[in-house]
């Protein structure tokens, strides 16, 4: 189903746009290659629109981080989701029995939901969890240009969900690339990667890439848990991924962008000695089409239509073996799956423009529908369906000329939550040409995720249910935040210095929390098919939790030297706190009380470059399925050479990341990840 | 006898109007008797054309030279007003294309890049072709990037099949600055990525010269977001680079090049002074794109401390 409606959209939008697109290749790209164009007088597309370009930290109604390319490659990482330890105040985390996660500023578990991420303007979350699903996109490390990080709730531009943080994945655009590139990355414990480009001209009006890449990985080996002598899984996976990016430029005003993206692969999960979780297959397949339209109405008005879908599958069945605790005797065996299907549709209109000499206005509309269909999550074969509305927008006046105010809001209809609003106000405040304040405040929401508004996540024998996982007593209401946040922006150029600092205080309202109880003490009665083996294994249920308080301060100093290298530190404080009684006592654990990213580049002579990321934080424990992560100190080392002609990304590298060997990840008893360290070559031509 | 007075001033006056008009005449070293007869050939009746022409009208002094209108070279063009004029001023590529072809009489082009020069007088060397190009001269498009980037040494310059004729210009007024251009040419399309990348790696900004490969749009596409993906500012030649996301430009207007025009006529004797000559503009604006300049975190001083900079520089 999910190809079908794919290929059909795909062929749908190919022959509407064919003729055009013919027509436009005609007309401008003989012109181009006659070299007939009117160098004075001649219409230029608007090319570094408002959107294209990085908004200054400066002007941002929101503090915002940016991983640069530079940061990308010097990092060593080859996974996008791990890039993210360069922002303040991230944890990154994996485990054996999914995908890794990504939190911010705590409150995170094995499903972590709290930040939006996006590409190229395309949400990534999951339909089910709402968490991303970072070891099966249909992207890599290669194909990305820079990742903006937005380290707060942004909800008034990108609505309900945009909770803690916005992370905006921005490709490399298909123009600035030419010719062919082979990537191939080879280590320890059996790591491959390999990767090709292939890539239009450049220089044309239509511009395209397709990059296509195999990977195979051991993440964790089986890992013996001494204290209660028993064995946890491992996992390596196989990802194939291919990505097709193009942008046609109709005319002067009109560009035509086209994105496909796949990932599917399979991974091995489970370890021997678990009976939960025996060793087992699992395969996932990740699929994305991303079509947009934008006009440039005239110099500072875009209008810009923007369709996608996305589709996830999974599928993996395991046999789980229970004993009865008091006679081990009667043994059941019964299938555990993680069968699962989703798809979303996703269409957006925005208009941005100047309604004045100091006012700019922003207005856009968006339609989504998801679907989801596991017997397994939700007791029924059926597709569960939703729709969301959303209309957004927002004024930004410059009332005097060091003064900024932007003014924000997106209200939404939501099927899980109802009708919420989500304001912000920010004001920017320009000291001098080079160093700005910010205090912005508002309210986000969080929706309940199809699965906390409609799991009942059973394990049956037959007709009988014998384990039930997840589920849903009650109704859930949205999470709700109130905040506020202070910041000091400065970029001392003639000292090749950036500085972002800032403090804030967030109020959490109904967080939405999960509770374990056992057969028999749940709030509700159990069904009447539940015939649990061991009466004393848990089953979850969602809720709306306590109130509670974050407090923090961040700062990131980058510092550049052309010819000697550069050196970014982040560092970021949390507390949580004024949450007592804590519905689960790991939440104001949730958040380390200190985070260090460090990243040093040092270019030598010769083209060699050398890099050392240094990564710590503090005691902290993942939540609802993790456990403590202790303090840790991790240092990953590169050391690389570029070749070819200057300029070309041709290089050879040497990656460590994690010298100091395996580390303790989302469970210190549980969970050992493997380092890494690899042998990298980029050759293009 | 009051009114033989009255008679006897007005006709003095009179006398010593037309003395003072005489004078002013020669005072700009024309005389009545040199006066031209110049016929205006447009390559198309509207737009930036007929905006030069009437800057030209607004600017050239009252009864020096005749401006006569000898139509449009795509259309109804008045031949005998070609054949007959002291000079024919040819506004834009097609109309020196066609005065060329059809008028003996001097030809002095306008609203014209140089490459366009350069094929007409490949295309008729006999005809000794003169021209008030739209090209800036080099040292003043250097003399913006000093402008705007004080600190900046080395500078990439792209260019093309068309301007890749400039580079010996191009080196001596690198060298009179004190700049380091490093120089790449790009024969096509496709080889605009590796250009790109080898300039960009270790300039402090981009410089692509006005050229029909170059400047086109799809080429400027690339040329913007490579240099951007790279963090390095590009300084353009025109307005509309600009709008798209150069980061500065230098260049002139059709109302620029009119005021030049009007200079050069008034200062003209004969004909033949005015042709034979390739001319630069010498008015010429600024345009910078606060955006990029914001996005790239730099400080750029407003445009006319800008124009006054390499002005200054000029003089």
């Amino acid at each position: 189903m999910l190809e079908s409606y794919a290929t059909r959209r795909t062929r749908s939008l190919a022959s509407r746009t064919g003729p055009l697109v013919l027509l436009g290749l005609l007309a401008l790209d003989v012109r181009a290659e006659r070299g007939e164009a009117d160098p004075f007088f001649g219409e230029i597309p608007m090319v570094l629109t408002a959107s294209r370009l990085a908004q200054s930290p400066l002007d941002a109604p929101a503090p915002v981080t940016v991983i640069d390319r530079e940061m990308i490659v010097a990092s060593g990482f080859n996974e996008i989701h791990d890039l993210l330890r360069l922002a303040p105040g991230f944890l990154v985390a994996d485990h054996p029995d999914g995908p890794p996660t990504v939190a911010s500023h705590g409150l995170g578990d094995a499903h972590a939901r709290r930040i939006k991420v996006m590409v190229d303007g395309r949400t990534i979350n999951s339909p089910l969890w709402g968490n991303v699903i970072w070891d099966n996109l249909p992207l890599r490390v290669d194909d990305v240009e820079r990742i903006e990080v937005v380290r707060g709730p942004n909800g008034a531009a990108y609505g309900v969900n945009a909770f803690q943080g916005v992370v905006n994945i921005i490709t490399r655009a298909p123009s600035t690339e030419s010719g062919r590139a082979f990537v191939v990355r080879a280590g320890r414990n059996g790591f491959r990667d390999y990767g090709v480009r292939l890539n239009g001209a450049g220089g044309g009006v239509f511009d395209w890439r397709l990059s296509a890449s195999r990977r195979e990985l051991t993440s964790f080996e089986p890992h013996y848990r001494a204290r209660l002598g028993d064995w946890h899984s491992s996992e390596s996976l196989t990802r194939n991924t291919a990505h097709f990016s193009s942008v046609l430029q109709l005319s002067a005003a009109d560009e035509l962008s086209l994105q496909v993206g796949v990932s599917e692969g399979s991974s091995q999960r489970g370890a021997e000695a678990y009976l939960d979780y025996p060793p087992h297959a699992e395969d996932d397949r990740a699929l994305h089409l991303q079509a947009g339209w934008r006009r440039q109405v005239d110099a500072e008005s875009v209008l810009s239509l923007q369709y996608f879908h996305q589709g996830e599958r999974a599928r993996g069945t395991w046999p789980v073996t229970q004993r009865h605790p008091t006679d081990p005797a009667v043994v059941v065996r019964f299938p555990a799956s993680r069968d699962s299907e989703a798809r979303r549709h996703d269409l957006e209109l925005q208009y941005d423009t100047r309604l004045g000499r100091r006012l700019t206005g922003m207005l856009g509309i968006g339609l989504r529908s998801e679907h989801a269909r596991s017997t397994h999550l939700f007791g029924t074969g059926k597709w569960l369906d939703s729709t969301h509305g959303q209309v957004f927008g927002s004024l930004t006046w410059s009332p005097l000329e060091p003064l900024k105010i932007d003014l924000g809001g997106t209200l939404e209809h939501h099927d899980y939550s109802g009708r919420l609003f989500s304001p912000r106000l920010a004001i920017n405040y320009a000291l001098d040409a080079d160093s700005a304040l910010r205090l912005s405040t508002g309210t986000a929401y969080r929706a309940p995720s199809l699965m906390e508004s409609r799991a009942f996540q059973t394990d049956r024998e037959d007709d009988t249910i014998r384990r039930i996982g997840f589920r849903v007593f009650d109704p859930l209401q949205s999470e709700r935040m109130r905040f506020v946040d202070l910041g000091y922006v400065a970029q001392l150029r003639p000292l090749g210095l950036n500085f972002d600092a800032r403090v804030f205080r967030e109020h959490y309202r109904r967080f939405i929390d999960d509770k374990s109880c056992v057969f028999g003490e749940c709030p509700r009665a159990e069904p009447a098919d539940y015939v649990p083996i061991d009466p004393g294994k848990k089953s979850f249920y969602f809720l709306n939790a306590n109130d509670f308080r974050m407090t923090g301060a961040e700062f990131t100093v980058d510092w550049r030297k052309p010819g000697w290298g550069r050196a970014i530190l982040s560092q970021a404080f949390i507390q949580i706190d004024r949450g007592e009684p804590y519905s689960d006592k790991d939440i104001p654990r949730s958040a380390p009380h200190s985070t260090t990213a460090l990243l040093l580049i040092k270019d030598f002579p010769g083209r060699w470059q050398a890099s050392l990321g240094y990564y710590h934080n503090g005691l902290y424990y993942w939540m609802n399925g993790g456990d403590i992560v202790p303090r840790t100190d991790r240092f990953d080392l590169r050391i690389a050479r570029r070749f070819g002609p200057p300029g070309s990304d041709n290089e050879v590298s040497l990656t460590a990341l994690s010298l100091k060997g395996r580390y303790a990840d989302f469970h210190e008893d549980k969970f050992r990840h493997e380092p890494d360290l690899y042998l990298g070559v980029r050759i293009g031509w | 006898m009051r009114a033989r007075v009255s008679r006897l001033l007005a006709d003095g006056l009179r006398v010593a109007v037309v003395i003072a008009m005489f004078a002013s005449l020669s005072g700009l070293g024309v005389s009545a008797a040199q006066a031209m007869e110049v016929a205006v050939l447009l390559s198309e009746a509207e737009g930036r054309g007929q905006r030069f022409v009437e800057a030209l009208d607004a600017a050239l002094a009252p009864g020096v030279h005749r401006l006569l209108p000898a139509g449009v070279a795509g259309g109804d063009a008045d031949a005998a007003l070609l054949e007959r004029a002291d000079l024919v001023l040819a506004v834009g590529h097609a109309a020196a294309e066609r005065a060329l072809r059809e008028s003996a009489r001097p030809v002095l082009a306008v609203l014209v890049a140089l490459r366009d020069v350069d094929r007409l007088n490949r295309a008729h060397p006999e005809r000794g072709l003169g021209a008030l190009v739209l090209d800036q001269p080099l040292e003043r498009h250097l003399r913006l990037v000093r402008a705007v980037l004080p600190d900046a040494r080395r500078i990439g310059v792209l260019l093309g099949p068309d301007s890749v004729t400039q580079l010996p210009s191009l080196n001596r007024a690198a060298a009179a600055l004190q700049f380091q251009a490093d120089v790449h040419e790009a024969r096509q399309a496709a080889d605009l990525v590796p250009a790109l990348d080898h300039l960009l790696f270790a300039s402090d900004a981009l410089l692509p010269l006005p050229d029909g490969l170059v400047s086109g749009p799809a080429a400027a596409r690339t040329i913007l977001l490579t240099s951007y993906r790279h963090r390095r500012p590009v300084f353009a030649h025109s307005a509309a680079y600009v709008t798209a996301g150069a980061l500065a430009a230098v260049f002139s207007t059709p109302e620029h090049v009119a005021v030049d025009v009007a200079d050069l006529l008034a200062g003209a004797t004969e004909p033949s002074g005015l042709v034979r000559r390739i001319h630069s503009p010498r008015r010429f604006d600024v345009a910078v794109n606060r955006a990029v300049a914001r996005a790239l975190g730099l400080v750029v001083a407003d445009e006319p401390a800008l124009r006054e900079r390499i002005a200054g520089g000029t003089q």
